[in-house]
């Protein structure tokens, strides 16, 4: 039971982070992390909302080739809509929209649970077993959440790349197999990596902001939605912001 | 077992707390008000953290009696409400604690003991069901049967009649008259069956 006079500060979601990241990577013997959280985590957030990202990377992919086309047949560059499609889609927006679907999923789902286990004293139930909330609910989701947005974006950039294909098709009678030689000759190794790194970012942004924020649920329900709210505004203020960085850092690093 | 607060401020709410609770067999915290007898338990098992001043059993501070076992072998709290984890079936739930124990062979007699203490509390239940589909009062029963599993060495009560019907209140009486031979309860209540001749000692706040 906490002080109800106690206030949240940045020191304690950084306390939350460090505790949270330090039990993630001190798996080996640690029996309070379940791999049945884990597993469920994986199942709502990756599996689930596949039908979700197959429509999103379906009309990206569409919206973007036919931008793209209109936009460099002007200049008679109609060839290099292959170009556009890697940079806009698999360097920048796979990863980013597939965030933006998952922190609307399953972020406002983990702060909610959190912060009703909260207000049902199940934290505390675990608590007075002497398990660790840290270790059995939030690593599990760390974990989960990091590889359904690793497995969601690779997925996104599949459908987002057949998607382009399809609609190419209403200008152009492009071949397949010439369409994915024109994507794959402008794919670039920075481009894989890039994609590996962001949603694995963009998932450990989204399980710790959600979490601390639904664990800093204190006793009332009607503090549920206000946390999932500010859950929701700060993973998307971070993912955001840590896309800047990374793509500033393959810039500087002259991975293009 | 001898618990002591000295001065103790915790995290809850307890302001410069000096206790002597002499928990023989049974020990009843009488609080009208129930909330400083809340945060007491909530001290003793942990969920409220003490920022000053020291907690001792036995003479050994808190933090090394509770150190050389796991948590559920130590203290058991049976929780005023009934409190399920709401995503775990009913069986899930009560084998949680083992996952602390690292003890595999404790699950060999788990659906034995259940059943044994399920009939001392007259419940009839399917195991496999979620809690949101079992009445308070069952769930509550279930939220004894759950720290007695582990066979701790103190067992902490928060309003045991709490959500019972007279029939239940009964069994349970019944129950802990039975187990305050051989488990010594910490038992936070004014209900007058605990205050008049159940309790060994009575502490009143």
């Amino acid at each position: 039971m906490r002080n109800p006079s106690e206030k949240k500060s940045i020191l304690d979601f950084f306390s939350f982070l460090g505790l949270s990241l330090y039990e993630a990577t001190h798996l080996k013997g640690n029996r309070h992390v379940s791999l049945m959280v884990l597993m469920r985590q994986i199942l709502f957030t990756g599996y689930e909302a596949l039908p979700l990202i197959s429509f999103i990377a379906l009309g990206i992919g569409g919206l973007v080739i036919l931008q793209g086309y209109s936009l460099l047949s002007t200049f008679g560059q109609g060839n290099l809509v292959h170009m556009i499609l890697v940079t806009v889609v698999i360097n920048e927006m796979s990863s980013l929209i597939t965030a933006l679907v998952v922190v609307a999923r399953s972020g406002t789902a983990i702060s909610t649970e959190l912060g009703n286990m909260v207000v049902h004293r199940e934290i505390d139930l675990l608590r007075s077993f002497g398990l660790s909330p840290i270790s059995y609910l939030v690593v599990s989701r760390i974990y989960g959440v990091m590889a359904a947005m690793l497995i969601l974006t690779a997925y996104f950039n599949i459908v987002a790349v057949l998607g382009g294909w399809m609609f190419s098709q209403l200008f152009s009678n492009i071949e397949f197999r010439a369409f994915m030689n024109g994507f794959l000759l402008e794919l670039k190794l920075s481009s894989i990596i890039v994609n590996l790194v962001k949603p694995l970012v963009f998932g450990l942004i989204i399980a710790l902001v959600s979490s601390y924020e639904g664990m800093s649920v204190r006793q009332s329900s009607t503090e549920v939605p206000q946390r999932t709210i500010r859950a929701v505004v700060n993973s998307i203020v971070l993912i955001i912001f840590s896309d800047l960085v990374i793509t500033w850092l393959t810039w500087v690093l002259a991975f293009r | 077992m001898k618990i002591i607060f000295d001065r103790v401020c915790s995290s809850g709410g307890l302001q410069d707390l000096s206790l002597e609770l002499p928990v023989e067999r049974v020990c009843v915290i009488n609080d009208s008000t129930e909330l400083q007898g809340k945060r007491i338990l909530n001290t003793i098992i942990g969920l409220d953290e003490i920022i000053s001043g020291s907690l001792t059993i036995d003479g050994i501070p808190w933090l090394e009696f509770i150190s050389h076992q796991p948590m559920p072998r130590v203290f058991g709290y049976v929780f005023d409400e009934a409190v399920m984890l709401s995503n775990l079936s009913l069986r899930e739930n009560l084998l949680l604690p083992y996952r602390m124990l690292n003890d595999d062979k404790a699950d060999d007699n788990f659906e034995t003991e259940v059943q044994d203490w399920m009939r001392q509390f007259g419940l009839s239940l399917d195991l496999a069901s979620r809690p949101n589909v079992i009445r308070p009062p069952e769930l509550k029963l279930l939220g004894f049967i759950r720290p007695l599993l582990f066979s701790p060495r103190l067992l902490l009560i928060d309003n045991p009649y709490y959500l019972l019907n007279e029939p239940q209140r009964c069994t349970v009486l019944e129950v802990l008259n039975r187990l305050k031979s051989s488990l010594p309860l910490l038992i936070l209540s004014s209900d007058s069956d605990f205050n008049r001749g159940f309790a060994a000692q009575i502490i009143k706040i």
